[in-house]
């Protein structure tokens, strides 16, 4: 029984271990993800930022530099549905929803472009 | 107690800029047209449509629209792959105004089949030069008995309104395709500012919107990151 319990306890170490250590490989990402952004090297940024969340897990603040990452590359779609999933865990953050309001209005008018206006644009 | 507010004052934006970046991403824009980027363009012919007073328009020692279609042309060779055809000899246009240019269909159409272009842009221009110079009331502070007082200087100012009404037509059917406005306004702080100069500052001004009708280009825009 004893040494269940031990077992038990050793395991619960490890995991915690481990999971410290993938937040700690994750937070690195992160932070190279952010470097080379502000490089502009976006394709790299966008697999670091990944990585991240391979690593750790979702975070609001990983989604919206991943989705900002999407974005500069013009990965439009899943730039939107990133925001969106970032807004959904955390609803009251200024600072993503600045990002996806200004990212909204240029992806109303890019998607506008894209569709075939019925015959709008003739002289009448 | 004032170093702490001061501290304070100073800890408070760099706390609100902690654990952020701000960088800047390019976004495609779409142009006005939907073209393959190969058309052939007509350019002209452009009228002077002078908007409310003509007295601005004698006074120019120059032909603005044959400066804006010069400027034009170099606009789009520069910034395009669109194929300009020569202008032709003698191409009046048919009317004073703007809609009367946009009702001559037959026009346009015969124009097309004239010069083989695909596009025409035409349209109307308008450059005013006004004298901004009057006095204005400023607040002195005299150095004998430290009171302030109000004073009226005079201030030497020149305008540039530039305003054109850019039309493009279907070289085949002569039909209106797009109509754009563009409209800008510089100062100059000074009287007499050359009108030509004042003229390539509107033109310049106007460029990014300009080119933005026929090309795609990208704008920048910034965005919040953040780094933990």
């Amino acid at each position: 029984m004893r040494r269940v319990a031990l077992c038990g306890v050793a395991f619960l170490f490890l995991v915690s271990c481990a999971s410290q250590k993938a937040g700690v490989a994750a937070k690195e990402q992160m932070r190279q993800g952010v470097e080379a952004a502000v490089a502009a090297l976006w394709q790299e940024a966008a697999f670091r930022f990944e990585r991240a969340r391979a690593l750790a897990g979702e975070t609001p603040e990983l989604l919206n530099n991943l989705a900002v990452a999407y974005e500069a590359l013009g990965r439009y779609e899943e730039a939107l549905a990133t925001y969106k999933r970032a807004l959904e865990l955390a609803p009251t953050n200024n600072r993503i929803r600045r990002n996806y309001a200004r990212f909204a209005e240029f992806y109303a008018s890019y998607i506008r472009g894209i569709r075939p206006k019925g015959g709008g644009d003739e002289g009448s | 107690m004032k170093a702490a507010r001061w501290a304070l004052a100073l800890l408070v934006p760099a706390a609100a800029w902690a654990g952020i970046r701000e960088v800047e991403i390019s976004l495609p824009v779409r142009p006005k047209l939907l073209l393959s980027g190969h058309e052939k363009i007509y350019l002209g012919p452009f009228i002077r449509e002078a908007k409310g007073r003509d007295e601005g328009q004698t006074k120019l020692g120059f032909d603005v629209t044959q400066e804006f279609e010069r400027y034009l042309r170099r606009l789009l060779r520069r910034e395009s792959k669109l194929q300009l055809l020569p202008p032709q000899e003698g191409v009046r246009p048919p009317g004073g105004d703007a809609l009367a240019l946009a009702r001559a269909r037959e026009f346009w159409r015969e124009l097309g089949s004239q010069t083989g272009a695909d596009l025409i842009v035409a349209g109307t221009v308008d450059f005013q030069v006004q004298d901004r110079s009057g006095y204005k009331t400023e607040e002195y502070v005299s150095p004998i008995d430290g009171r302030t007082y109000y004073r009226q200087v005079l201030v030497e100012q020149t305008g540039f309104l530039y305003d054109i009404l850019l039309q493009v037509y279907d070289g085949r059917t002569g039909a209106l395709l797009l109509e754009q406005p563009l409209k800008d306004f510089q100062e100059r702080q000074e009287r007499n500012f050359d009108e030509f100069a004042g003229m390539f500052a509107n033109l310049y001004a106007l460029e990014n919107q300009l080119i933005g009708i026929f090309v795609p280009r990208t704008v920048k825009s910034k965005r919040i990151l953040f780094t933990d």
